[in-house]
């Protein structure tokens, strides 16, 4: 009840910031943006791994946000609204830049994959090698994570890395709930089979 | 009854997942709670989610810092002034006389519709022509007012560029402006000119056309007399290790192969074999490396060609690390 009042004086806060700001009020616009472009550089930046790619999307996001605030209508918080727009722009980004992603596990030669499954630990950062195997390790990972399908992916990439709540993640994705704790469990669980044999 | 069993244990398994990600509620939790005390099966699943979610921790990304966050605040504010600017403009008179015009001709004269289409575009490109260089010079004027720059904005072989807004708030009638004016050199002579070489260092390190850091790595390697160079090798183990560009990492590779090798070039060739994306690099970066073995075989080099063994995901890597390593215990 405290979170959901808390959430309506946010919306409320924003919707007036949004009215002024489309009135040309610069200050409001600013103040509109800081609000939410942390987040917005951090999601960026989980979704493609790169700080320059990262930028990038925080400036598509945002010069979009620009454009389209005339024409907002309030029908969903404005929040929700610019973490969708987010999302978005990640997914094609990752689409233009040709990147190797959104495969799905069934389709990934099975060769590779076995090649490397020797069973490897993380080391802990006082070892000499640590720095090296476990950058071998996070990269696998998140090679992992890339061969997921985009829908599986983002709902693991914003509920994994940027905390967000299931209900949350289905009004980003204008699903249901159900939908996105579906589409959570698929994603870990052929997360794990891929990553099986890493030990901690 | 094995079934029954699995199905009852999907929910259990549901919960549990939804209990690590915090979203179970307060009842389901104690029911959940309650029931992993005296299930095995219950408890061997958390243990794997457990492990599953240190896993993942290790590939969370880093968070912007504050820099990356206000480099990016700087330039949003440059492209929404510019953007403004534009949508300013398509909102103007300019806009709207065209826009009348075109209707009226159409409505007018419909049967010279394309014709007066046509000249209808040419008119706008002309008339926009004039309106942004009208605007152009205003904006100039604004910049170099106070700042001592016109003989400089008034040189023909000045090229303005990385233009940023510095006070983009017009309410007081100004505004500032910073820019970078660069006006171009050119030099000629031997590739062993220390002008030259130090142009040639700039341009592999910083020039952004991948083409001319291609260029510039070639020129330097033409050289007989640059082994001695320290600037020169630096730039190339730079390059190596650093160059987005595939073609210059290769020519920074083959440049550094006339240089002896040294401790530099050896660690040079450890995050080649490491790093980079390229395996055709990788490999030549195994096989230099086999060449100085074992007299540069150390722990660490020992660690990466065991990692290398595993995790590469080249096939010709794996075996050619396996085999260095294997030469070295042989008897």
């Amino acid at each position: 009840m405290k979170i959901d009042s808390a959430r309506d004086r946010t919306d409320l806060e924003d919707r007036r910031l949004i009215l002024k700001a489309r009135d040309g009020d610069a200050r409001a616009l600013e103040e509109l943006v800081y609000r939410y472009d942390e987040k917005v550089l951090s999601m960026a930046m989980s979704f493609v791994g790169d700080m320059d790619d990262a930028k990038d999307i925080y400036q598509e996001v945002f010069m979009r946000v620009y454009k389209a605030l005339p024409k907002f209508e309030f029908r969903s918080r404005f929040s929700t609204y610019l973490y969708r727009i987010v999302t978005n722009a990640c997914l094609s980004h990752r689409a233009r830049s040709g990147k190797r992603s959104f495969v799905p596990i069934e389709d990934e030669p099975g060769e590779d994959q076995d090649s490397t499954k020797h069973g490897v630990t993380l080391l802990s950062p006082d070892r000499p090698d640590a720095a090296v195997i476990n950058h071998e390790i996070a990269s696998r990972i998140r090679a992992a994570v890339n061969t997921l399908s985009p829908r599986l992916r983002t709902v693991f990439v914003l509920r994994h890395h940027e905390g967000f709540k299931l209900r949350e993640i289905a009004g980003i994705m204008e699903c249901a709930e159900g939908t996105v704790k579906k589409y959570l469990f698929d994603a870990t669980r052929r997360l794990r089979i891929q990553l099986e044999d890493i030990r901690i | 009854m094995n079934k029954d069993r699995d199905r009852s244990h999907a929910k259990w398994e549901e919960w549990l997942e939804l209990s690590q990600y915090g979203e179970l509620s307060g009842t389901d939790q104690r029911e959940l709670d309650a029931h992993i005390e005296s299930c095995d099966r219950c408890q061997a699943y958390r243990a794997q989610l457990d492990q599953f979610r240190l896993v993942m921790e290790q590939a969370t990304p880093a968070r912007p810092g504050e820099t990356d966050l206000l480099d990016a605040r700087g330039n949003l504010w440059s492209n929404l002034t510019l953007g403004h600017a534009e949508n300013r403009v398509s909102d103007g008179w300019m806009s709207r006389f065209v826009h009348g015009l075109q209707g009226l001709t159409i409505s007018v004269f419909p049967q010279y519709r394309t014709v007066l289409g046509g000249a209808l575009l040419l008119f706008i490109g002309l008339a926009a022509g004039y309106y942004l260089a009208f605007q152009g010079d205003r904006t100039l004027g604004f910049a170099a007012a106070g700042m001592d720059h016109t003989d400089l904005l008034n040189n023909d072989d000045v090229a303005i560029s990385n233009v940023r807004f510095v006070d983009s708030d017009m309410s007081d009638g100004t505004l500032g402006i910073r820019f970078e004016a660069v006006r171009p050199v050119q030099i000629m002579g031997p590739v062993d000119d220390p002008d030259i070489q130090r142009v040639l260092t700039f341009a592999v390190l910083n020039e952004q056309n991948p083409g001319v850091r291609l260029r510039a790595v070639n020129a330097v390697s033409a050289s007989e007399s640059l082994h001695s160079d320290h600037e020169i090798r630096d730039a190339l183990v730079t390059a190596l290790m650093t160059d987005s560009n595939a073609g210059v990492r290769g020519e920074a590779f083959n440049a550094l192969s006339r240089y002896p090798f040294d401790e530099e070039i050896r660690d040079a060739m450890i995050h080649t074999l490491v790093f980079d994306e390229n395996p055709a690099l990788r490999i030549n970066a195994i096989n230099r490396l086999q060449d100085q073995v074992p007299a540069s075989f150390d722990e660490q080099l020992e660690s990466v060609l065991r990692t290398r063994m595993v995790l590469d995901e080249n096939a010709y890597i794996r075996t050619k690390a396996r085999t260095v390593l294997s030469n070295l215990s042989a008897p």
